[in-house]
């Protein structure tokens, strides 16, 4: 990374603040993920740090939690967040912040977004002072549509947390990866991380840590970015439905794809691109480097233009 | 791998260089996902449609296969291959194909993809009615830049083979996630299903009800950089390897890409 560009207050974040705009169930990603880690453990006291609008908070709350408490930067009038002066103290989040007491479960998923690169480690720490449970998620590399120093993989997390003495309990991705009730970015990006000897609720139901959670792209995700190839659209578009209706009927054991909503071939992205506008084919654009074949799994039509005789019988005959 | 002296020079020579270059990334795809499943159950037969190079089914008779067959089209020599007269068979793969005999475990990779929406259908039933076992990956939305014809989510492959009574085992990609000489289209992708009934030996694995498409950081991070280069016409390779190396390293430290050292934080970490 050549230039460290300072911590960015609430980096505005086309893609994901899309996502949250356009889902009118903000509230229930925040009230179906709590919910859930809920029945496995209790959590009557919560705090949250980079807590943009506290909806994390209140849903806690609607859940019995009864203290909440935010922590975060001064960007947004207190109107916002919903929250009484002592329930929200602001702090700069890139420096250790030190509470008087430890809490049921700490809450971070916009707060990364809050602090540079350099203090990723500081947030981290701040994290695993404040709680034994950290329920945590950040955004991936161009997730913002740049390279933000403050972007990191999952795994890179995941070692911070590792630094603490923390193991990453990876149940709720696979869990809501079809749940449309939540915002795609926390499908694809929130992990529980444990101290470790605070499992216990998690081993009795029989999950286990994930000693390297992978980074994942949710395809909802994948399908924004490439809004952008217009060559592509309607079958973009119509995939991307396909996804989202997917999850809650094909979950409950339903034979997938009904028939009817089987998507046209495509037809695919060089035949469809007029070659004025882009002259050199989208052929070359994904092979390796020298155009090696790495990144194919097959040869192609291409690589054996001449047809060969093999002179090898066809499959009845040869019965 | 075996020497390729196919009647196609071009297709041999890239061959040679491509295996030269990178010595590690040969045949790992093959023998780790092969190897996991035969470990769980001893595959003697094995069947592959689309078989390309016929890499998969050298593999499996190196783990201990004592009979093979290959189905493609007349596209490769058979020498190129690497197989015998009898190992292979001519067929067209936009129609269903009958067998006279089914084998231990079917595979068929990065294939489905390229074929049309109806043969898709028709290619599930072929593996379905071949082996109690396939080995299946396909392509998803965006991955493959040879025009493909039917693009398709995981979830809309696994509700084909539903429909054939098979259980899906999602239990290869988190194997191989982060192993980066495994080409990224295969930990993406590839599944095991298994006809209900036939799933004794995979006690110890849930099926997963729905195998979610999950789109590997590699291919993100390659749709990104073409993207950004798109008027330039072509994508900044140095920004994507260190892309993918950044990706990587993270992912070592934590023992990842390595399942040894992956199984000891698991052991010191409960």
């Amino acid at each position: 990374m050549s230039e460290v560009v300072g911590a960015p207050p609430l980096t505005p974040n086309p893609v994901i603040d899309a996502g949250l705009a356009a889902s009118q169930e903000q509230a229930a990603s925040q009230h179906t993920i709590l919910g859930f880690l809920a029945e496995i453990r209790k959590f009557p006291t919560v705090v949250e740090f980079g807590c943009d609008d506290a909806s994390w908070l209140h849903a806690a709350r609607r859940l019995g939690a009864t203290e909440i408490r935010g922590y975060g930067n001064q960007e947004r009038p207190n109107e916002v967040r919903g929250l009484t002066a002592e329930e929200f103290f602001p702090v700069d989040l890139s420096q250790i912040v030190k509470l008087e007491k430890t809490f049921a479960l700490a809450i971070c998923l916009e707060g990364a977004r809050q602090v540079d690169e350099s203090s990723a480690g500081n947030l981290i720490k701040t994290l695993c002072e404040a709680s034994t449970w950290v329920l945590f998620g950040a955004d991936i590399p161009y997730a913002s549509g740049k390279r933000l120093p403050n972007e990191r993989w999952v795994e890179s997390w995941a070692k911070l947390f590792s630094d603490n003495g923390y193991v990453c309990y990876d149940v709720l991705r696979s869990r809501f990866w079809h749940d449309t009730r939540v915002a795609f970015n926390y499908r694809q990006g929130a992990c529980l991380y444990v101290r470790k000897g605070a499992h216990y609720a998690l081993k009795a139901r029989g999950y286990y840590p994930s000693p390297c959670p992978p980074s994942l792209i949710h395809p909802e995700m994948f399908m924004q970015i490439a809004g952008g190839i217009p060559t592509h659209h309607d079958n973009t578009a119509r995939l991307g439905a396909f996804y989202r209706s997917a999850g809650k009927s094909i979950d409950k054991g339903g034979a997938g794809m009904p028939n009817n909503a089987i998507p046209e071939p495509s037809a695919g992205l060089k035949d469809r691109k007029s070659p004025e506008e882009e002259p050199q084919s989208e052929n070359t654009a994904f092979a390796g480097p020298d155009g090696d074949d790495k990144f194919r799994a097959h040869p192609t039509k291409a690589d054996s233009a001449t047809p060969v005789d093999t002179g090898i019988a066809q499959d009845d005959a040869s019965r | 791998m075996r020497e390729v002296s196919g009647s196609n020079p071009e297709i041999s020579a890239g061959l040679i260089r491509a295996n030269e270059r990178e010595p590690v990334r040969q045949l790992a795809a093959e023998r780790t996902l092969l190897g996991f499943i035969n470990g769980i159950r001893k595959f003697r037969s094995v069947v592959e449609f689309g078989c390309g190079l016929a890499n998969w089914l050298r593999v499996a008779q190196e783990l201990g296969a004592t009979e093979i067959r290959g189905y493609d089209t007349a596209e490769l020599p058979l020498a190129a291959r690497g197989l015998a007269r009898t190992e292979f068979r001519v067929a067209d793969l936009e129609q269903f194909i009958e067998l006279e005999k089914t084998f231990d475990l079917a595979i068929c990779l990065e294939i489905a993809q390229q074929l049309s929406p109806r043969a898709g259908v028709k290619l599930v039933k072929t593996l379905c009615s071949a082996a109690d076992w396939v080995l299946f990956s396909a392509g998803i939305p965006l991955q493959d830049d040879t025009g493909p014809l039917n693009e398709n989510w995981m979830e809309y492959w696994a509700g084909l083979f539903t429909s054939n009574d098979f259980l899906s085992y999602d239990i290869l990609r988190d194997k191989v996630w982060h192993r980066k000489e495994i080409p990224f289209y295969y930990r993406q992708n590839a599944c095991l299903y298994v006809r209900r009934g036939a799933h004794q030996a995979l006690k110890g694995f849930e099926p997963s009800p729905c195998p979610p498409s999950m789109i590997h950081p590699e291919l993100y991070l390659k749709l990104l950089n073409w993207l950004a280069n798109r008027r330039k016409h072509s994508p900044d390779w140095r920004v994507f390897l260190s892309d993918c190396n950044e990706f990587y390293q993270g992912a070592q430290i934590l023992g990842g890409a390595d399942p040894v050292v992956a199984a000891v934080h698991a052991k010191a970490s409960t």
